[in-house]
């Protein structure tokens, strides 16, 4: 990991208040991995305060450049959804596990709820260069909410939306019950949402004896390991795990789910 | 120009420490700071056996601050004397474990374990916690048990005792002044404020043990007034915590009376905080031709 200043390249819209921000990511750094997060202070300010920590959702090897896909829902995302491309931003990063650090499955069922199409566009690209099979399954609410984004042009990629304004109707997890045995065959499931949804897809998963890693989301403050307020609870000696060093991407096999 | 700080018979080679239970042990900010710029390192607290902490979500902000029920976790002192001690000796900073404890024998277990490291520079006692034979009152809340406790420590160890005082009590200097009497020798000032978030969509409140501890910014003005009384009521060093986001923030409280300082949530949101603030105490040192700690002392009556 690294604190280091990064230019803004882009700051795009990509559906209903959901932004893709790109910015230059140093020489001499290794890449980040997907499930990956950084975290961003937003302002010198005192209010907001602490630093936000936000997902990886692309790496361009080329151009040295990463990009973060966030919601604007509050005082910091508002400040970040107003940078453009002559600002500067103050970020650590890489941190955190990732992805890539879990066995594959014989097909790998990549899974999105609301921002959490950012980092699984990003597995899907990688497990792409690695030539693993893959299907992304993102799901939300309304087809407003659907991001702009040629890895939805894929015909592995499938959309789920709650009203059925487009792709299948209903959530992501029914999606996944409507899939035959033989497409479930070995599968292992890898998401990235809200955790009523990482819940339901590992519920999903175990009740059919499938492995299923999920990225948790907690408040954070340090982002580090020092301060163990980004914790979850967990299965083992150690009843909770932080989310910024242990995680963000737990089996989820671990995670003592409530 | 001499910054270096004199407590008990030793010497700190600087005025700026990081908090407890904001550096945890230290190899978590490994990467992204130099530690020969930070006086002292104040661990994440250190209790006789191993502490998993409060239920979720631990934190929540709250404006310029935060608010923090995490709950002692630690690994427990014999892990941390064979697992983190060895990693805290080779830094180039003084390393104070911060000891917290239910009871009084528990306080002392700690010490008495903590001994045997010989690169501990010294402790600081957390006198915020609820003490089970009180009641679930914090030791510090208490004058008399703040000079009972801090006595008894006092024989079992001749390192330097640092006592936090938690601003949570009607007059601070009450707990200062047994903290000296008990034989400390520095007071650090302040922990954080109790503090309560209310979730008006859930009708709840934010963290699941109701309040936690307020710090940030928002407590600094708080922090420096304490410390300006305490600095008033005792003759041994106070040590300026609350709110210091940068160079500016422990100069007042250096005005106010602090001989040193501490940095806490400061440390989350700008990991180079600690050395930027010596570089910036050292530099106005420099234009105000102030030649020592004490030097600061004499503006503010």
């Amino acid at each position: 990991m690294r604190h280091f200043t990064a230019p803004v390249a882009s700051n795009i819209l990509l559906c209903e208040g959901i932004y893709e921000l790109t910015f230059a990511w140093e020489t001499g750094m290794v890449p980040p991995l997907p499930g990956q997060f950084c975290t961003i202070r937003v302002s010198s300010a005192t209010s907001p305060l602490l630093r936000r920590p936000f997902a990886f959702s692309g790496f361009d090897r080329v151009k040295r450049s990463v990009s973060i896909v966030y919601k604007k829902c509050g005082p910091a995302t508002e400040i970040m959804a107003g940078k453009v491309g002559a600002d500067t931003l103050d970020v650590i990063g890489p941190l955190g596990n990732s992805f890539a650090q879990c066995a594959w499955g014989k097909t790998n069922l990549l899974i999105a709820g609301g921002t959490g199409f950012g980092p699984v566009f990003f597995l899907k690209h990688y497990l792409m260069e690695l030539n693993k099979p893959s299907r992304m399954i993102l799901g939300c609410k309304t087809s407003a909410q659907l991001p702009q984004s040629a890895h939805l042009n894929s015909p592995t990629a499938f959309v789920c939306t709650e009203d059925g304004s487009e792709g299948f109707m209903g959530t992501t997890v029914d999606y996944l019950k409507s899939l035959q045995k033989e497409q479930l065959y070995q599968a292992t499931l890898f998401c990235c949402g809200p955790t009523p949804m990482l819940k339901a897809c590992y519920d999903f998963a175990a009740t059919r004896g499938l492995q299923c890693h999920v990225s948790m989301e907690q408040y954070m403050a340090c982002g580090v390991g020092a301060c163990m307020g980004c914790v979850v609870k967990v299965h083992g000696d150690n009843p909770f795990a932080r989310v910024c060093t242990e995680g963000p991407v737990f089996n989820g096999a671990v995670i003592a789910w409530t | 120009m001499d910054l270096t700080i004199q407590i008990g018979d030793k010497r700190l080679s600087n005025p700026v420490g990081v908090a407890s239970g904001t550096f945890g042990y230290g190899s978590e900010y490994e990467e992204l700071i130099d530690f020969s710029a930070i006086g002292a390192i104040y661990t994440k607290a250190v209790t006789a056996l191993p502490r998993s902490g409060n239920d979720v979500p631990r934190m929540v902000e709250t404006p310029s601050g935060m608010l923090n029920s995490i709950g002692l976790a630690n690994v427990g002192v014999e892990r941390f004397c064979n697992e983190k001690m060895p990693y805290l000796s080779k830094l180039p900073c003084a390393i104070i474990p911060n000891v917290a404890g239910s009871t009084a024998d528990e306080y002392r277990a700690v010490i008495e374990r903590l001994e045997s490291c010989p690169d501990v520079w010294g402790y600081e006692i957390n006198v915020s916690c609820p003490n089970v034979k009180h009641g679930g009152m914090a030791f510090g809340a208490d004058p008399a048990l703040v000079e009972g406790l801090v006595g008894m420590l006092r024989k079992k160890t001749p390192r330097p005792l640092i006592v936090k005082l938690t601003p949570n009590i009607t007059d601070i200097t009450l707990a200062a002044k047994a903290a000296q009497g008990g034989g400390a020798d520095a007071i650090s000032c302040i922990n954080t404020l109790v503090g309560m978030v209310i979730d008006v969509k859930k009708k709840g409140t934010a963290l699941p043990g109701k309040t936690g501890g307020l710090s940030g910014p928002a407590i600094r003005p708080v922090g420096v007034a304490m410390t300006y009384a305490v600095s008033r009521a005792v003759t041994i060093p106070v040590i300026g915590i609350g709110g210091i986001m940068g160079a500016e923030d422990a100069l007042q409280y250096l005005l106010a009376g602090a001989w040193a300082v501490q940095i806490g949530t400061g440390n989350f949101v700008n990991p180079s905080i600690a050395r930027e603030t010596a570089d910036g105490i050292a530099a106005f040192s420099k234009q105000e031709n102030l030649t020592c700690i004490r030097d600061f002392h004499r503006f503010i009556p």
